[in-house]
């Protein structure tokens, strides 16, 4: 289950919507190379504001090809390398600089955190101050957060948030022009990189590695024995080939069907029709994505035109009936959304099938934390702070190299990616996609769950339910009734195994020759 | 006896403080842990670091708690908050001497936030970046400007398209 909508925001959010402190996302900047005048972005050669339209397909940034609609009218935001470039003292001023007055020794990320405090209409005079502070204050996630906090799902996207905002905020119609001024002599390696993870495609070679294990048609007793019980990553082929939601789950039928019912976005609920509305135009480093889990509730239909693949029917979670905590959902993404490396609640095991679309993923099983990724002490928070591109840009090299590669795979339409409890996983939409997910409780991870529950810090860490602490009785006492007997069978059979050898871990376990020809050095 | 901890700021000035009070900056209970009692701050003058120990020291003795998660969740459900900050929100003696300590020009509030982020003392840094803010809001360009020493690089037409921009995407609040 991904995590929940993140942005600037450094502001106390509404008690109601959050119950832990964001952390503040410190963005890895790495500083780019020099780049030569001829390979200096296309961008600066955009010499009319009127032709803010979309950048030629092809185009490129330091190797990278951009996205199609890549946004070339946000200004012409250059690395600070490349001032170094230029010659002359008058030439060689930062826009920057000029225009921040006492605040340039704030360093960016800093000043960006000042202006999520500012009111809509405060940082609208803000930015009218200076080129650089109009750089700064027309950064589009603070009018992200305005927006959704004023408005919250009841917007018309209108290209950028800012935009949105302005017209949502006039709330008459034609909509007048919005000024967008490009600023040009602009260096900063932060708001580039911003730029430059809004606006980039994936890179093929970080698609290239598949290492999972495909399955097609194996039998459940097969799924646990080889994956289920040994905590292993696998993809599943064929399972979805009879649910209607294949045939039926396009835009125009899911927009029909459910009309104005809102589903979950980010920190908003929204109609579907808006949502793609938002999600055709959205051109950003962390799109919003739809992600709800009353989906079912919400509209029967969708409920009922797919079910559980056989695999994953054992829910033991299912005992607690309506104080179970939130266990399926939809995920309606475009390209570049997703979640960043994370390990699902509870202790819980996952499906995540695609109906529509295609998916990156890469895993890394519990004992290995990703390279990038902090997670506290107490595991009460897991910290990721940079967005998928960026852990893409700045650590998935490095990992590569590592003896303990992560699994990697893309998933497609009709296939399903089994995510097995405790493993740290990253999810990113190739294109325009459509998928259900679920996470679930079977005897394989029964013990797993009773102990997390039983957590000192249960308060903080269980999810998805509104009576944390109680969970443990609730479940110990549902499976007790209607399992008699199982904690202790499974119990016993555990340590039966222990007793036997000692239990592997995932790489001491692999040995198919299939997964890539990749070998592993055995601890 | 409370344990002592060394920081020595950039200019070589040395200051001894008791190890809750230093705790308040995560870096430096960080690197504490790796058994380093003596802590060099090359980066911060001798002026912000008084200042910064200052605003440790009072938090220090308001909050019990280290600023870690758990702890605060316990804080919190001592306390009627379900919302797990680690100070107490609603402690209005401890609000009233943060805004006397912020009553500094725009320079030194400067120097300490770029300190204080430098040493991962959240509260201190969300406590300037508000104040901060607090100079902004309110104001007309030409009063920032005043206010910041901004130089107004837009040329006339420039300006004047954003300020309609502006009045028309604002004039009803």
């Amino acid at each position: 289950m991904p995590s929940t909508f993140h942005g600037l925001t450094r502001r106390k959010p509404p008690a109601a919507v959050r119950k832990k402190k964001n952390k503040k996302r410190k963005r890895s900047v790495i500083a780019f190379p020099k780049m030569a005048p001829e390979l200096r972005p296309e961008v600066e050669e955009v010499e009319d504001e009127e032709d803010e339209e979309d950048m030629e397909e092809g185009a490129e940034v330091l190797g990278f090809k951009l996205k199609p609609s890549a946004s070339s009218r946000f200004h012409a935001i250059q690395p600070l390398g490349n001032l170094l470039l230029l010659g002359g003292p008058s030439s060689s001023a930062n826009a920057r600089d000029v225009g921040l007055g006492a605040l340039r020794i704030l360093p960016d990320d800093l000043l960006l955190d000042v202006l999520t405090f500012l009111p809509a209409r405060d940082l609208a005079v803000l930015s009218s101050t200076s080129r650089s502070l109009y750089v700064f204050g027309t950064h589009d996630p603070l009018w992200r957060t305005l927006v959704l906090e004023r408005f919250h799902g009841d917007f018309l996207f209108c290209g950028s948030w800012r935009s949105t905002y302005l017209a949502s905020a006039s709330r008459t119609l034609p909509l007048p022009p919005s000024e967008t001024l490009v600023i040009r002599n602009f260096y900063s390696d932060y708001l580039f990189q911003s730029w430059l993870c809004a606006s980039i495609e994936m890179k093929p070679e970080w698609l290239k590695i598949d290492n999972i294990e495909r399955r097609r048609g194996i039998s459940v007793e097969e799924f646990i024995d080889t994956f289920e019980d040994p905590n292993k990553p696998v993809l599943l082929q064929g399972c979805l080939d009879t649910w209607p939601a294949m045939k039926r789950w396009n835009r125009e039928r899911l927009m029909r069907v459910c009309s104005d019912v809102k589903f979950a976005v980010g920190p908003v609920e929204m109609t579907m029709e808006r949502y793609f509305k938002y999600s055709d135009a959205a051109k950003e480093e962390r799109p919003l994505y739809l992600f709800d889990p009353k989906f079912a509730d919400k509209v029967l239909e969708l409920g009922s035109e797919y079910d559980v693949p056989i695999y994953f029917r054992e829910d033991l979670f299912s005992m607690l009936g309506k104080e179970r905590p939130d266990y399926r959902w939809i995920i309606i993404g475009p390209a570049g959304s997703g979640s960043s490396f994370h390990v699902d609640p509870n202790s819980t095991s996952a499906w995540n099938a695609v109906i529509k679309g295609s998916k990156k993923w890469v895993m890394f099983p519990p004992e290995i934390v990703p390279p990038g990724v902090h997670p506290s002490a107490d595991g009460a928070e897991v910290a990721c702070p940079v967005s998928i591109m960026e852990w893409f840009m700045n650590f998935y090299a490095a990992c590569r190299t590592w003896k303990k590669r992560p699994v990697e795979c893309v998933c497609r339409a009709g296939e399903v990616v089994f995510i097995p409890n405790g493993w740290w996983h990253l999810v990113i939409n190739l294109e325009d996609s459509i998928a259900i997910t679920q996470n679930y409780v079977s005897r394989s991870n029964l013990l797993n769950v009773l102990d997390f529950l039983q957590k000192p810090n249960a308060r903080e860490l269980v999810s998805g339910t509104k009576d944390r602490v109680n969970l443990f009785d609730k479940f110990k006492t549902a499976i007790d009734t209607s399992y008699p007997g199982m904690i202790d069978e499974v119990t016993a059979k555990v340590q039966e195994k222990m007793a036997e050898k000692k239990r592997p871990s995932f790489w001491e376990s692999v040995t198919d020759a299939k997964a890539g020809g990749f070998k592993f050095s055995l601890i | 006896m409370a344990k002592m901890i060394k920081l020595v700021s950039g200019d070589g000035a040395e200051f001894e403080v008791e190890e809750e009070v230093a705790f308040q900056s995560k870096i430096i209970k960080d690197i504490v842990a790796d058994a380093d009692d003596v802590i060099p701050l090359p980066t911060v003058s001798s002026k912000v670091l008084i200042q910064v120990i200052e605003y440790c020291r009072k938090h220090a003795a308001v909050n019990s708690f280290p600023l870690s998660p758990s702890s605060s969740a316990a804080a919190a459900a001592s306390s009627s908050s379900s919302i797990s900050y680690s100070k107490p929100v609603s402690d209005p003696a401890l609000r009233a001497w943060d805004n006397e300590f912020v009553k500094l020009n725009n320079s030194s509030l400067f120097d300490i936030v770029i300190a204080a982020n430098y040493l991962d003392i959240e509260e201190l840094v969300d406590l300037v970046l508000e104040t901060v803010a607090d100079r902004i809001k309110g104001k007309q360009a030409q009063e920032i400007r005043r206010q910041f020493n901004i130089e107004n690089d837009f040329t006339p037409e420039e300006e004047e398209a954003l300020r309609r921009e502006n009045s028309w995407a604002f004039q009803n609040n």
